[in-house]
Order: C-alpha cells, then structure tokens, then sequence
C-alpha cells in the first residue's frame, strides 16, 4: 500500500516562457500535516493549484488521492479535498451561511456540516451578515470553514492566517494541528510564517524559483541549535 | 495638482485599456449597417442628406450603449482593485472625477472626429457627392458632441456611485430604447427633452415619404438647436448634482455591518444554487422592464398611428415586438449571462467554483438560469400585449398564430442564451459580450434582409418573434439550426472551462 496520499513527478509549468514551477517532486505521507515553504513569487500557490487540477501542467504529473489528476476525474478527486488557494473566494451579497450554503450544495453535504463548520471558525454569530461587510479576518475564516467543511481526506491550505489577529492565529494553529487526529485528514499548509509551521508541521517542503530544494521530516532539517528561519534563510540565499 | 496634471496621470492608468477601440468598432460597424442599406443605390445627387438623416438615427441606437459602457469602463478600472481608497487619500472625489470626465471629453472628442471623417469615407464608398458645406458637418459634430457629453455626464456618475457595471448599461439602454422609440412619436417638446433622442432631434434633414409613388425625398430644415440648448442644461444640471453628491461620497458604502435579521437555525433554501447566487442581484430587473417600457410605447406608437396601422391586434403585436426582438432582447440576455458569470470571474471565486463542480454542471447551471429567465420575459411580453390589446379595445379576433410564436420565440431565444453563455465564460470583460450582443443583433437583422435567416442564432429570434411578417418558418432548418447552435455553444463553453488554466484575481 502507498503511503503518500500526494505524488507529483517532474512537475513543470510555464509562465511565459519561463518556468514557474519546474521538476517539482512532492511527496506527502498520509494523515501529516506538511508545510510548504517559499519566498514570494517562489511557486508555492502555482503548485498547489496544480495539485488541485485548477491549472494543467505543462509537463509531469500529479498523483492525488491514488488517482492520476487530469481534467475528466478533477471533479471526482475535488470532491474529497477542502482548499483555500489565494485569498478566499466568496459572493459578497450572500450571507456567510448562504456563501457555505452553495459548497455544502455542491459538495452533498448537510445543515450540520454547515454549523459545525460555522461553530469551528466561531462565525456563527454572524452568519447572517453579508459577507462583503465582513472583515478580513472574518472572510479568511470563512474561507477556511469552506475549505474544512465536510471534513475532507486532503485539506490544502494557502496561507490561512493571512489577515487573522493573534489570537486568530493561535486559534486557527491549534485547530490545524488537531485535523490528522479529529478528521483523519492530510494537510498541506503553505506560509510565510516560519515559526508558525515550525510549531505544527511534521514535514516541510521548501521550494526556491520553482525548484524544490528540501524535502523531508522537519526534525531532520533543524540540526542542532539552528532555527527552521535560520536554516530557511540560509537555503533560499541569494534568491 | 492642476486638472492637466491629473489628466496626464489618468493617460497612463488607460495604457493598455484600449478604450478607443469600442469606438473604432461602433464606427465600422456604423459604416457597414449603411453600405449594408444603401450600396446598390443609384448615385443620387442628395445622396448626401441620406447619410445626414440616417447617422443621426443610427447612432440613436449605437452610441448610447457605447457612451455608457466606456464610461463604466472608465470608472471600473478604480472599483476593480479598490483604488478609491488610496486615491482619497491624496487626491478628493472632485478631482478624479472630473478628471475622468475631462478625459471622456476628449476621447468624446475623438469619437466625433471619427464619425465626421466616416461620413467622407461613407460617401467614398457608396459613390455620394462629397461636396456638401462643411458647415453642416460641423452643426452635426458640434450637436453630436452635446448630446454624447450629457450621456457621458449621466453614464460617469453612475458609474462612480456603483460598483456594478450593469447599473450604468442598463441605464444607457433603456435611455437609448426610449430615446430611439420617442422618436417615432410625433414632433413635441418631451422628445426634445429626453438627452438620448437628442442625436436625432437635433438633426436638420428631414424626409418627405409619398405613400403613393413610395417615393421618398430628403430636404433640408432649419437646424434646430432647442434639444442642444436642453442638453447643455441637462449638463449643468448633472454636473451640479455631482458635485453634490460628491461631497457627501465617501469610500465606503454605508456600513450595513449588521443586517439586524438573525435566524436561529441554519436552514437551507430550496431554491437552485444559480438562483441562489442571484439573490439581491438587479440582473433580472431589464427583462421585466424593458419589455414594459417596449409595450407602453408601442401602445402610444399604435394609438397615435391608426391611420397607418389598420391590422388590429397584429400591428400592436408589431409595435410591441419589432424592436424588442431586434435589439434589446439580445443586449438584456447579454447583461444577465454578463452578471452571472462576473461573480466567478471576481477575485479567488474560480477556484472555489472549479474545485466543487463539474465543468458541465457548471455550464449547464448558467444556461438553464438564463433560458429560464429569457423565457419568463417573453411570456411577459404576451401578457403586456394581451392587457394593452384589452385595454385599449382592439376589435377582431387574436392573431391565430400568437402561441406559436410565443413557444417558438422562447426556443429560438435559447440558442442567444447559449451564445451569450459562451462568450461570457470566455471574454472576462463585462462591457464588451454586451456590445457583442448589439452588433450580433444587428447582424442578425441583416442576415434577413439577406435573406439567410437561419445563419445566426440572433436571426432565428427575430424570426421566430416576427413570423407572418418574414414568412412562415421552415422547420427542418430551424430546428437543425438552433440544435447546432446550442449543442456547439454548449460543448466548446464545457471544453474551454475544463481544458484552460484557472485564472483569478484579474
């Protein structure tokens, strides 16, 4: 049986005529959380997108769920993964519940998958607002309960406490590390925030201008005294 | 910072907008609607006035949608990555906005000077007499001019106050439809009130039909600068009213934070999610209203012409449809597929779509919301014709055929919905699907005067809607017609969402 619930192999995608994302060999092991890691501009999002089958890529392939990614099985993979891929998607004039209302619609799922997500990022008291009057915090909250809801095998998330004030933070940190454990899930986090997937990842992926350049258990890359930053700061040089 | 400066600034934010564009289309499409008309013509020598009665009354039609969709473009490029904010803090409302206004000015400007030199090129091209005096075709921009400046003052405003761009476009063409309509009515003062129909009420060249010889004769009338002098008073009147709207405009919409209701369970609707996703959207509102707007003036039209229209209840059907069917039924399905896919295109929305749904279910989703909204319009349209018939007692029996054109208005009216469906997927731009639609419609009302009526989608409406005037439908090609139409659609909007990359925040 494999143990990687996500394989990609040789990844590449263009932009133009240069690579954003090139030979890109992701390996994720079942029920961890991975963080992937990055500068700015390094490829992160593209990758994950790729993942998603949101974009097709220009050469490789990717390995989700046991199934090969391709435009005819996207939906049937999607089905069993929650994401928040850029900033979260909403409908501005519906009401928050109503804005979950139409993925538990898609996705088959029921009022109590809709509360429970509610309740999890505590938006419950303001589900009946628009969500175009919420705040940033709150819109990334929403995106998260989107991503969560249902509790999907394979949750992907991009920069999820974008915009979250501390207590947000902790918050939101606290319940990814709970996932693998309550929702028998994977989940792949993408952050600036080094010491924030410091304190929750197993694993870390760390990719520089489109190239990966580590793979692996976070405990094996912070030898002795060193800090993940230090060690992130030292890789990604001269970038 | 002086207005030049500024204007300078509003220079390089257009770079690469290319907002003359539309106008460059809306000419060559204005030239080809007259070659279109007249090129087989004999070289008459008045063939001059020809063009100095027909331009004013093409551009009736052409230009309020232009106007209003440039200005909203003009505005929309602030709104889209919420500019306003940082702009306010180093510049006020007054400054941008008169700023862009300058700048519409301008390219107002340009626009004219196009249509001036078209009427050269116009008469190049269909063998008229170019040498008419050069001062009416400065009376003719100068009138142009006025009357596109007072939409553009409407259209701007507008289109600072919403966000949304159909606000601006439904504006521009329910002006344009009344305008267009009021000016079938007779000569009075309102008419030259109303800023749309200015185009023609400012013209100077009559025409005299025999209705015996059918003979018909263009002269020259005093220029009538009373709707021009109106307009420059509409101006000043908006202008005013911007600036005191502006004061009073802040960056944020009044904070509606809390909605005060608040359920106590989380319910589901019941409604389908495409419809769901239209909830407190005005969308829909140009399919009830235009159609309305359609019927009352036809009904007006009808009454004040009984001497001319002698058919009963099939001349108030005329009335009622002909325009509806030829020019507005297609730009109002382009608005809604136009609002409809717009809160996908919007922000991280794609993504959130594409990972939840099937490409097919997705397409399919948008165009039944669309046929099914198309087709509730049309039976709106039967019921306002019935209540007009009733309430002005037509004598005689209902036209036999009313039902049949009624379910073969609404089935022909499927395969514009599937076209629109397209093209909105795959032109992300809001205005431009709309002027699409315009032009298509007209194309479409060419295609039968050249006597190919199952060509294009927009052709199949009109002559579904306009049966015992065009001629009875031939079936077979029909259905043949509007099957490969929508099937083809259909298929290359599915093949275009699941082949091509996501694109978002755009």
């Amino acid at each position: 049986m494999k143990n990687y619930i996500i394989e990609t192999y040789d990844l590449c995608k263009k932009g133009g005529r240069k690579y954003r994302v090139k030979n890109v060999n992701l390996a994720v092991p079942k029920r961890c959380i991975y963080g992937f890691l990055g500068p700015n501009g390094a490829g992160k999002t593209t990758t994950m997108k790729l993942l998603l089958g949101l974009i097709q890529p220009d050469g490789g392939a990717v390995e989700i769920l046991g199934q090969k990614m391709s435009p005819k099985n996207r939906f049937d993979i999607n089905m069993r993964t929650g994401s928040l891929i850029e900033s979260p998607g909403f409908y501005g004039h519906l009401t928050g519940q109503e804005n979950l209302e139409i993925i538990a619609r898609y996705k088959n799922l029921g009022t109590s998958d809709i509360k429970e997500a509610l309740d999890t990022v505590q938006l419950y008291d303001r589900k009946d607002d628009k969500v175009k009057n919420y705040s940033l915090g709150m819109k990334q909250r929403l995106g998260i309960a989107m991503a969560l809801m249902g509790k999907p095998e394979l949750i992907i998330l991009d920069e999820p406490t974008n915009g979250l004030d501390p207590a947000g933070i902790n918050e939101i940190r606290n319940l990814i590390k709970s996932i693998p454990e309550k929702y028998d899930s994977t989940v792949i986090i993408s952050s600036h925030l080094l010491s924030e997937v410091e304190q929750i990842a197993d694993y870390v992926g760390i990719i520089n201008k489109g190239q990966m350049i580590y793979q692996g258990l976070l405990s094996e890359l912070e030898i002795g005294d060193a800090s993940l930053e230090e060690v992130f700061l030292e890789m990604t040089k001269g970038a | 910072m002086g207005i030049i400066e500024n204007l300078f600034i509003e220079l390089k934010k257009q770079k690469r907008r290319h907002n003359l564009l539309i106008f460059v289309a809306v000419i060559i499409a204005e030239i080809a609607f007259l070659y279109g008309n007249y090129h087989n013509k004999e070289a008459v020598s008045d063939g001059w006035m020809i063009l100095f009665y027909n331009i004013p009354i093409i551009n009736c039609v052409f230009f309020p949608v232009t106007i209003a969709g440039f200005a909203s473009r003009l505005m929309d490029l602030e709104h889209k990555g919420d500019m306003l904010k940082c702009l306010y803090t180093f510049s006020t409302p007054q400054k941008i906005f008169f700023t862009k206004y300058l700048y519409g000015a301008l390219a107002t400007v340009v626009l004219v000077a196009m249509q001036c030199g078209s009427f050269i090129l116009s008469c190049r091209i269909l063998g008229f007499d170019s040498n008419f005096p050069a001062k009416y075709l400065l009376i003719h921009g100068i009138s142009t001019f006025m009357t596109c400046m007072t939409l553009l003052s409407i259209h701007l405003l507008l289109a600072f106050l919403y966000r949304n761009q159909a606000v601006s476009i439904s504006v521009g063409i329910l002006g344009g439809f009344m305008g267009f309509f009021s000016i079938v009515l007779p000569k009075s003062i309102i008419q030259k009130l109303i800023p749309w129909a200015t185009f023609v009420t400012s013209g100077f060249v009559s025409m005299d039909w025999n209705r015996e010889t059918r003979e018909i004769k263009y002269y020259l009338d005093k220029p009538d600068y009373t709707s021009v002098i109106f307009c420059l008073g509409w101006i000043v009147l908006l202008t005013c009213l911007t600036l005191m709207l502006l004061k009073k405009s802040g960056v944020e919409e009044s904070e509606k934070a809390n909605s005060g209701i608040k359920t106590e369970n989380v319910l589901m609707h019941k409604r389908p999610i495409e419809i769901l996703k239209l909830k407190g959207s005005p969308a829909w509102i140009a399919f009830f209203i235009v159609p309305a707007i359609s019927a009352a003036i036809g009904t007006v039209n009808y009454m004040g012409n009984l001497s001319i229209l002698k058919e009963g209840w099939y001349s108030l059907w005329t009335q009622h449809t002909l325009f509806l069917s030829y020019f507005f039924m297609p730009v109002i399905i382009a608005i809604f597929t136009g609002c409809i896919w717009r809160v996908e295109h919007s922000g991280t929305n794609m993504n959130l779509l594409i990972t939840h749904q099937k490409p097919s279910m997705i397409v399919l989703g948008k165009y039944v919301a669309t046929c099914f909204i198309t087709s509730v319009s049309l039976i709106w349209v039967i019921i306002l014709y019935l209540i007009a018939g009733f309430v002005i007692h037509i004598d005689g029996e209902l036209p036999s055929g009313l039902m049949h054109w009624l379910v073969m208005g609404i089935l022909s009216s499927w395969v514009i919905c599937a076209f629109q469906v397209l093209v909105s997927l795959i032109i992300r731009n809001f205005v431009l699907p709309i002027i699409l639609a315009f032009l298509c419609g007209i194309s479409g009302v060419a295609c039968i005067a050249y006597d190919t009526p199952y060509s294009t989608p927009f052709s199949l409406f009109d002559l579904a809607m306009n049966q015992r005037e065009l001629g009875a439908i031939n079936m077979g090609s029909f259905a043949l017609s509007s099957i490969t139409f929508i099937v083809a659609s259909i298929m290359i909007a599915i093949m275009y969402l699941s082949r091509t990359d996501v694109r978002s925040n755009e």
